[in-house]
């Protein structure tokens, strides 16, 4: 193997492990919580609130390299935020997904317009928009800066999801954090935590998964490009 | 396991402070009657169904915990799998055309120099 794929193939081995440990702990070893939280659906919360986690990661991974992009264009930096906003948008999906369906339980209703619900579909839709622009648009200079700005007012949203709840209030339960009333054991707070670091792993997994990708399509248009010159390809 | 499920709009739920905060529960109806084991048994001719006639507003069971639980835990790893394997099917492709490419060029290259003294 090498050298270059040293560090995925740990990152991915460990995130597996964590994996196969932390599912079966918070399905047998955490108790069940009180029905008005969702009683066993309750359980569903350990990958939901570490995949808006990872969310974050993300969104902000996207911000970085969008701002450096626009402030000094380069193929790796476009390649990075390209590859982020992909992730966000997939563990916006987790978060959409598996979020109504406690809901269902422990609201009665899958979906509500509450604040913090309605503000991560808006950011969700803003890496949506960045994912569709760069790849059905194309990627010419205009439709990269485009998309850029984009990575970076969708930043600032995701700010905005994290204050809704204290800004508006709404149903979204606040546990964790600032006004929450925390885990009442143990077992939850360490299955949280194994989620946390699990998301942690697999996103930073899945973007260099991404950016390998977006890499070897650049390599790959300026091989073709060389074979075009050289006579080798046709112009398509 | 205790069916607490209600179809209670969440603007009508109210913080319960025995729950931990911004867990909410549906209030309390003080007019209805405690309920005995022998309402079940007792069901007047008028109340029982003749008819089924469609509500607008159905979901008056939830489903159950587990279920949703599943349901939640396979949709989100159904997810993450098919985003991998997309990407892996994507730079498989990629890497054999690269290659592909990369080895036409080099043989090129190889009788460009055979050619030329």
């Amino acid at each position: 193997m090498s050298r270059a794929l040293l560090g995925p193939a740990a990152l991915l081995a460990a995130t597996a492990l964590l994996l196969g440990a932390t599912v079966p702990f918070l399905f047998l070893g955490t108790p069940e919580a009180q029905p008005a939280a969702g009683g066993a659906a309750q359980r569903i919360l350990y990958f939901h609130a570490p995949a808006a986690y990872a969310m974050y990661l993300a969104g902000t991974t996207c911000f970085a390299s969008s701002a450096l992009f626009l402030a000094r264009e380069g193929e790796g930096r476009d390649a990075v935020a390209r590859a982020s906003a992909e992730v966000a948008v997939l563990f916006g999906a987790m978060v959409l997904v598996s979020g109504p369906l406690w809901a269902r339980r422990a609201w009665g209703v899958y979906w509500t317009w509450d604040p913090r619900l309605t503000t991560i579909l808006l950011s969700w839709a803003i890496y949506v928009a960045i994912v569709l622009l760069r790849r059905f648009v194309g990627s010419g200079a205009a439709e990269r800066r485009f998309a850029a700005a984009l990575g970076v007012v969708g930043w600032f949203n995701l700010w905005l999801i994290h204050l809704s709840v204290s800004l508006w209030g709404g149903n979204h339960p606040t546990v964790v954090g600032r006004g929450g009333g925390g885990l009442r054991s143990p077992a939850m707070a360490q299955a949280l935590g194994a989620g946390f670091v699990t998301m942690t792993l697999l996103c930073a997994l899945l973007i260099w998964l991404r950016v390998r990708v977006h890499r070897q399509t650049h390599r790959l248009q300026r091989t073709e490009q060389g074979a075009i010159a050289g006579g080798l390809l046709g112009e398509e | 396991m205790d069916d607490h499920a209600n179809s209670t709009p969440p603007s009508e739920l109210h913080q319960d402070p025995g729950l931990g905060p911004g867990l909410l529960a549906a209030p309390a109806d003080p007019r209805a009657p405690a309920a005995t084991a022998d309402d079940a048994a007792i069901v007047s001719p008028v109340e029982r169904s003749t008819a089924f006639v469609a509500v607008a507003e159905g979901h008056d069971v939830s489903p159950s915990a587990e279920v949703l639980l599943v349901l939640a835990y396979v949709a989100m790893w159904l997810l993450v799998l098919g985003f991998v394997w997309l990407s892996f099917r994507r730079l498989v492709r990629l890497d054999a055309r690269l290659s592909d490419l990369e080895d036409a060029l080099a043989r090129r290259e190889a009788l460009r120099a055979e050619r030329e003294p």
